[in-house]
């Protein structure tokens, strides 16, 4: 839906929404002021990560899974894959490597060492029609998170049989019938499209089968288990009781560490850590295994928080975090006894919570140089939730090089600040990334810079810090911090960037998070039971 | 990366139909001129031997410098100014075109560019409004009554490691493109192809994918019909992929018969890891192009987009101090590693020319049969400036282009008479227009003409 669409229906509805309101003063009965009104559903494409997760619980976790540029890519181009992924097609590249990663992953699926665990029964020969579709009715209803209607398992079946034939081998025409699953849109989309609500009529909630899934792609970003699947076919999942019944369960399971994970990753947008551009030269630390080690860290930071059921607002000042080898000789801290180790900075050090880490420090910033402007959009945009315009066309944007009277960027930058065309923006946003450059473009800590010591000064909307230290405490006392963090965890969770009739659902979710610790475990429960993951507006039939 | 650049696959058909050409009608389906068909109805002008025209772009991001890129003297053995040194041994064979403006309005760096003279229109939600020119030449080539699909409908690579390009189908709906040249080798050359002369029983599993892919699109009519307005466009696209695949199988079984399809390209390394942490730009481009080459050559496509770097980008070229959009920007004046870095790139589109003028068909050369538009996201790039937009264009097409010019534009006229002009140039007769609002334009660009 365009914009402009959305905004309209926005428009139509709350204007019905006052209507209702007079009809509760007339006393008709009574209404919530407020109502919900949740986003259309759309068919969400399986990230990469999901689509390995699928793979790994339905064939096994030794199967080879192609790399993530050998299918179709995952696109952030509004800051998170998971609303992308409600919106991107399968291009014609996308095909063609979904087909040969589908016969290359059944081929694995079938050879001697799994094929007994996935076919149940022994094959009369090439042809056994039957035990062919013993085998594909469970396969399929793991890929389709749903039981196969007759139709479709018909033309599984069908494939396997014919091509078992043509082959002469029973587990080769097998393959084929596993390579049609993994090809159809019903496994590489998410089919999340919702039913009328038998309780309220009108109103559309997702069914209790799609909840499985909804449930298992933003808990565990895999599809759902046996357990959960069989919850949502027994009906369980369309009430808040049942899904909270579930989600208990989901979150105490490991595997809720890889839902933190991704919502970590798309909260933060550490997406372009595997192609981190630093010149060598500049600094010498530099390997292309700097960028996935310092994700990795974040990643672990966050899901630590969650296994310990941290506040979420300690992560702008936590001194604990996790290194290997190659992180913890560019923090200069004991490197780890095993791969990974959790390091904490002393009191001593200047370095403290997410704005600490090379991830962030190293992705916002230039190959040879600090930017406090990309460092202060990153804080304005993903940790308050404070939109920046583009930077307008047509300007001269050369920044004065070094000079007896500028040595620092803190100082050439000012140019920028004298410029009222320039400082409108600027000011928000080297204002405050000026705060982290005590950190180089690679994230090493700096006393100087061309030999003049660093000023980290500055004001976040008129709370002014000293240094990262403060810059990181005063973000975190920042009602704007959490606030933010609950809006990206619904977005992440849901698909879409929030609507105007979502306002009060995320809102509520968090004055919830506010008066219960920041607990990241209990928001993502709360958005799981909230009315804004379980309700749907179906798609409209004509094109905005 | 900046957040208009077109990265995903998101569609809406009635979306790209308007913004087909700009908004203006399109015949679809015109009777054939003689020229257009040979005896197999494959699309292509008035080449030698009946072989077919090919289109492409060569793309780099962050724009040049006018003032060391503008040649002096204008017509056939022109001036070639420090930027453009790289041309001496293509420069018969390459036509420089200056002083046009794009006449999108530039609200978006790097965007506005190439969306006025890829798409014709401004960006709209991020996005081209309809196909971008590759895809729109591509898909009149095959629009011809009776003329058939190539294996690949078109081939997107690029060297610097990303998914986004400004290939797009239609509006949101990107084509990836391949930088593993490893995986571009498989994708093209892997077992399934076939050289000239090859009369082995085709593989017996090609016929059973095929009737897989035939099951996968039931399935998706199956979800259509449960969904909205706006995923069924989603699946159409998908549909339309499952039935491009099934082309590319079909044309499996049909060896090529192309006169400098002959062998197979070099295999290519299996990674290209950076060198100091700096990409190794010229090799993976140079290998990219040598399989192109003989893509082209087996009539595998006829259509390629190369993303050589991306807008914005900060790859760290040769020895330079910095990235290069860092370098555009914050380098002072004159700017020469910006200079170095813009001489490389342009002597990367000379290797490319000379690579397909190396392959002879006949009497001619493969570069004859083709026309590629090397360009970039803005002019200067210190000032995102659309004016005096960077153009050249190598191959003519079969005599259908003047070849080894400069011409230079003295009133700032409209950008889009360029990619108006290598339509015609391709023998597509149906199209007449191109762009919308101040870019629309129905003049070809004369000069370029024979």
């Amino acid at each position: 839906m365009s914009r402009t669409a959305r905004s309209l229906l926005v428009v139509a509805l709350v204007l019905a929404s006052c209507r209702a309101d007079d009809t509760d003063v007339a006393g008709a009965g009574p209404l919530d002021p407020h109502p919900l009104m949740p986003a259309a559903s759309a068919l969400r494409r399986l990230s990469h990560a999901q689509y390995a997760n699928a793979i790994h619980s339905t064939f096994g976790d030794d199967i080879t899974v192609p790399a993530a540029n050998a299918i179709e890519p995952d696109v952030h181009e509004s800051g998170y894959v998971s609303v992308d992924s409600s919106s991107v097609t399968i291009s014609r590249r996308g095909v063609q490597q979904y087909e040969l990663a589908a016969y290359g992953i059944a081929h694995q699926a079938l050879d001697a060492t799994h094929r007994t665990a996935l076919v149940p029964c022994a094959p009369s020969g090439a042809v056994d029609a039957t035990c062919a579709q013993t085998a594909l009715e469970p396969i399929g209803r793991r890929l389709y998170r749903r039981p196969l209607t007759s139709e479709e398992l018909t033309a599984a079946v069908t494939i396997a049989t014919n091509a078992g034939t043509a082959l002469m081998d029973f587990y080769a025409g097998l393959e084929f019938g596993i390579a049609y699953f993994l090809q159809s849109p019903s496994f590489l989309f998410r089919e999340e499209l919702g039913v009328d609500d038998p309780a309220a009529s009108g109103e559309r909630l997702y069914s209790s089968v799609e909840m499985a899934s909804r449930l298992a792609f933003f808990f565990w970003n895999a599809p759902p288990d046996d357990a959960l699947l069989d919850a949502g076919l027994r009906g369980d999942l369309a009430t808040v009781d049942g899904i909270r019944a579930q989600t208990e369960r989901l979150l105490a399971d490991p595997r809720a560490e890889d839902g933190v994970r991704e919502l970590a990753y798309e909260w933060l947008g550490l997406y372009d850590l595997d192609d981190l551009v630093k010149d060598p030269t500049v600094y010498t630390q530099i390997s292309p295994s700097v960028g996935p080690s310092a994700r990795e860290e974040t990643l672990r930071v966050v899901a630590h928080a969650f296994a310990t059921d941290m506040d979420a607002r300690d992560l702008m000042t936590t001194r604990e975090t996790f290194v290997d080898r190659k992180l913890a000789s560019i923090y200069r801290v004991r490197a780890p006894r095993t791969d990974w180790g959790m390091v904490s900075f002393d009191a001593r050090s200047p370095r403290a919570g997410l704005l600490g880490h090379i991830s962030v420090l190293a992705l916002y910033a230039h190959p040879v140089a600090t930017s406090p402007t990309l460092r202060g959009k990153f804080i304005r945009e993903r940790l308050l939730c404070d939109p920046v315009p583009q930077p307008p066309v047509g300007v001269n944007t050369a920044i004065p090089e070094p000079s007896p009277d500028a040595l620092t960027l803190r100082a050439r930058l000012l140019a920028h600040q004298q410029v009222p065309y320039c400082a409108s923006c600027h000011t928000r946003l080297d204002g405050i990334g000026l705060g982290l450059e005590a950190f180089d473009g690679l994230g090493r800590f700096r006393d100087l810079e061309n030999g003049v010591p660093i000023d980290a000064s500055g004001d976040l909307d008129g709370h002014l810090f000293h240094d990262a230290l403060e810059l990181g405490q005063t973000i975190h006392d920042d009602p704007r911090f959490a606030e933010c963090l609950v809006r990206q965890a619904y977005r992440v969770a849901n698909g879409h960037m929030e609507t105007d009739g979502e306002a009060d659902t995320i809102r509520a979710l968090y004055v919830d998070f506010a008066t219960h610790g920041h607990s990241l475990r209990r928001l993502m429960g709360e958005i799981a039971a909230s009315d804004g993951f379980r309700r749907a507006t179906p798609q409209s039939d004509t094109l905005p | 990366m900046a957040s208009w650049l077109p990265r995903r696959n998101k569609i809406s058909r009635r979306a790209m139909l308007r913004g087909m050409l700009g908004g203006t009608a399109v015949a679809v389906g015109l009777p054939a001129l003689d020229l257009f068909l040979n005896e197999n109805g494959t699309a292509y002008a008035d080449c030698p031997g009946g072989l077919p025209t090919v289109f492409g772009v060569y793309y780099w991001g962050n724009g040049m410098i006018p003032a060391l890129w503008n040649p002096t003297t204008i017509g056939p053995g022109y001036d070639l100014p420090p930027m453009l040194q790289g041309l001496a041994p293509v420069q018969s064979d390459v036509t420089v075109i200056s002083g046009m403006r794009v006449l999108t309005t530039n609200t978006s760096p790097h965007g506005s560019g190439p969306a006025g003279l890829f798409s014709g229109a401004d960006l709209v939600d991020d996005s081209f409004v309809g196909p971008s020119l590759d895809q729109l030449i591509a898909e009149a080539m095959v629009r011809v009554p009776g003329a058939t699909e190539r294996r690949f409908r078109s081939i997107e690579f690029g060297v610097q490691r990303s998914s986004s390009s400004w290939s797009m189908t239609g509006p949101h709906m990107v084509n990836p493109p391949e930088c593993d040249p490893f995986a571009l080798y498989t994708r093209i050359f892997g077992p399934e192809f076939r050289l000239p002369g090859d009369t082995s029983m085709p593989d017996p599993r090609i016929a059973l994918r095929r009737s897989v892919l035939d099951a996968v699109r039931d399935q998706a009519t199956r979800l259509s019909s449960r969904v909205g307005a706006v995923d069924r466009q989603r699946l159409e696209q998908h549909m339309d992929g499952i039935r491009a695949l099934e082309t590319q199988l079909d044309a499996l079984a049909m060896a090529p018969t192309a006169p400098a399809c002959v062998a197979r390209p070099d295999m290519p390394e299996m990674d290209y890891p950076d060198l100091d942490g700096r990409p190794q730009v010229q090799a993976i481009h140079r290998v990219m192009v040598d399989m192109l080459a003989i893509t082209l050559a087996c009539d595998q496509t006829r259509t390629f987009f190369e993303m050589l770097t991306q807008p914005v980008n900060n790859t760290l070229f040769l020895d330079a101090t910095a990235g290069h959009h860092q370098l555009t920007h914050d380098e002072a004046d004159p700017q020469p590693q910006v200079e170095r870095i813009v001489s490389f790139i342009v002597g990367e589109f000379a290797y490319l020319v000379q690579k397909l003028a190396s392959i002879t068909e006949g009497s001619s050369r493969l570069l004859d049969r083709c026309a590629i538009l090397g360009t970039t996201d803005v002019s200067y790039g210190r000032t995102h400036s659309l004016e005096d937009y960077p153009m050249m264009i190598a191959g003519n097409a079969c005599g259908a282009l003047r070849s080894g010019i400069h011409y230079r534009s003295l009133s700032g006229d409209n950008a889009s008479q360029v990619p108006l002009a290598l339509i015609k140039a391709m023998g597509i007769t149906d199209i007449d227009e191109y762009g919308r609002g101040a870019a629309h334009t129905t003049t070809a660009l004369g000069a370029i003409l024979p």
